[in-house]
């Protein structure tokens, strides 16, 4: 079995899965590049980009699963990523200056969400 | 399985000595609700409110809304799984104290949660301005975590409303309707001239803040199931579901779907309503194709004619819902999607995050990005700063006057996806 890759510009994911990710210094919009990058070099996805009802405009944070694997183009993950960094490009900048507090909450959402994947 | 609504018709709440309903009036003891919605250890303090249509009032942030039921005759209790054991329920009868709700509010995190507002322009877009509602602010004790912040809330309104349900126990309701589906069967068997329709009912289930139970089980954990309809009266699905106020499904409104009563509504004259079948809306790609596999064999299993699905949140739930709708037509069943649309401020961009060809039959319940002008209100329940951080709301959308300038997706029940509020499309 592959070993998920968590690919994250969350500190709180990194805390737990140490040996599972790939940090990512930046936006939410530089994670999905990365996924997407990944993708083109034969990766598939694991998790749903756009997972949570929490706009991708509005958290400060995302971590995307995937499989690292190495081999032909999935087709099928390469759209699903295409299609979120084409929602994430036509939703307009809603981040604002949140308190730690909120964005604390912020991480552990993204946190609990990827810890749904077995 | 059958069941029997007496609706006990609420016109005014006030507080009062016993807690009663009287000639349509629901009377609160104000402490003694403060002191059973509180018992738990991880709760500071409660508050209790009463906000009436037409007052000045403002609710924010809102995390749950719910309606008091009281199960009268027939197995099991309202909230099967959490107040109640796990006894099977949706049969007997039920009295609901019609027109009245409790609103639980409180800073459950940072943001997210939506607001009602009992009067002005707000107003129109809630269904819960129409509503005499006993508000319950509920503040933990300090350094809870997150998870348990959520749940003690949740329960704290589902302790509020039995209590206030059993008010209607003895009262005599203004009217009373029957709801019946048979087993599969006997029920094709019923109306044998007429189309067979289910009703695959998609639930908001990704984690914390993101949950949705049936029978007390995280709707997540399970494969898609069969359901009576009238469990829901009962309230065996609640919501714990904080995130996205327009198109997030309140305990409520699942106790009032009304995409359910509008099938039983045409049950025998139209359609032959067989039931639901209930699914969930999960983080991995794995799960949403396991899932939506599994609804697509549940229709073909019951053998429908058609189904109407029904989807909640935005963004990946639309990838559930297209392939809901690919799987299950690929079999030869009509379906009609219902959802809601983030179509920028100007109603220009492309609606969903996912689309399929076979989606040809769509309702929409509106566009959440419409942005709406709420003016300040003489009274705010719970915490107005929040407005700067709720979904919806942006750096300056409360204004020093009171006032808050944001999109519509902030108003709780604004683009329910089950139909349960006011918008509308009419032809010009």
């Amino acid at each position: 079995m592959v070993v998920h890759v968590l690919i994250t510009n969350n500190t709180a994911v990194v805390a737990k899965y140490p040996m599972h990710t790939r940090f990512i210094k930046g936006s939410v919009s530089d994670v999905f590049c990365a996924v997407r990058d990944e993708i083109h070099k034969g990766a598939t996805l694991i998790s749903h980009p756009l997972s949570g009802s929490i706009k991708p405009n509005e958290s400060p944070y995302k971590s995307i699963a995937i499989a690292p694997t190495t081999g032909p183009l999935e087709y099928k993950s390469l759209c699903t990523i295409e299609d979120a960094i084409s929602t994430l490009a036509r939703l307009p900048d809603r981040q604002r200056s949140y308190s730690e507090s909120v964005l604390e909450d912020f991480r552990i959402i993204d946190l609990d969400l990827i810890s749904h994947i077995k | 399985m059958r069941l029997e609504i007496g609706e006990i018709l609420i016109k005014d709440v006030q507080f009062g000595e016993a807690t009663a309903v009287k000639n349509g009036t629901l009377y609160v003891n104000q402490a003694e609700l403060a002191v059973i919605a509180g018992q738990d250890d991880r709760i500071k303090s409660v508050e209790v409110f009463l906000a009436r249509p037409g007052e000045s009032v403002r609710i924010l942030p809102v995390k749950d809304v719910i309606e008091p039921r009281v199960k009268v005759e027939g197995s099991g209790n309202i909230f099967p799984g959490f107040i109640a054991d796990v006894e099977t329920v949706g049969s007997g009868r039920t009295h609901v104290l019609k027109g009245a709700a409790v609103v639980t509010t409180g800073k459950i995190v940072g943001f997210q949660e939506g607001i009602i507002d009992m009067s002005g322009p707000g107003a129109d877009y809630t269904p819960f301005s129409k509503t005499q509602n006993v508000v319950v602010k509920v503040e933990p004790v300090d350094g809870i975590n997150q998870h348990d912040h959520e749940y003690v809330v949740r329960m704290a309104g589902f302790r509020a409303a039995v209590y206030l349900g059993e008010a209607g126990r003895e009262a005599k309701p203004d009217n009373v309707t029957t709801y019946e589906t048979k087993p599969i069967l006997e029920q094709a068997a019923q109306y044998p001239g007429l189309p067979k329709v289910a009703y695959v009912y998609m639930l908001q289930t990704q984690g914390l803040l993101h949950n949705t139970f049936y029978y007390g089980v995280n709707v997540a954990e399970i494969v898609p199931t069969f359901m009576y309809p009238t469990e829901i009266m009962d309230s065996a699905i609640v919501s714990g579901n904080c995130v996205s106020a327009c198109d997030k499904n309140p305990t409520y409104i699942h106790a009032n779907n009304p995409v359910i009563m509008d099938l039983y509504a045409e049950h025998g004259k139209t359609i032959n309503f067989m039931g639901c079948i209930i699914t969930n809306e999960n983080v991995t790609l794995a799960d949403k194709e396991r899932s939506s596999n599994m609804t697509a064999k549940l229709t073909g299993f019951l053998g429908v004619d058609a189904v109407i699905i029904s989807e909640e949140g935005f963004g990946n739930p639309d990838a559930d819902l297209v392939m809901n709708c690919n799987k299950i037509e690929a079999q030869g069943i009509k379906t009609v999607l219902i959802t809601d649309e983030y179509a920028g401020q100007d109603g220009g961009s492309q609606s969903l995050a996912d689309s399929t060809p076979l989606g040809n039959a769509v309702v929409t319940a509106g566009n959440a990005n419409e942005v709406v002008e709420l003016p300040a209100m003489d009274t705010v329940i719970g915490y107005p700063e929040v407005a700067h951080v709720i979904a919806g709301g942006w750096e300056g959308s409360l204004r020093a006057d009171g006032s808050i300038e944001a999109e519509i997706q902030v108003i709780i029940g604004a683009t329910n996806e089950l139909g349960y509020g006011y918008l509308t499309a009419k032809a010009v």
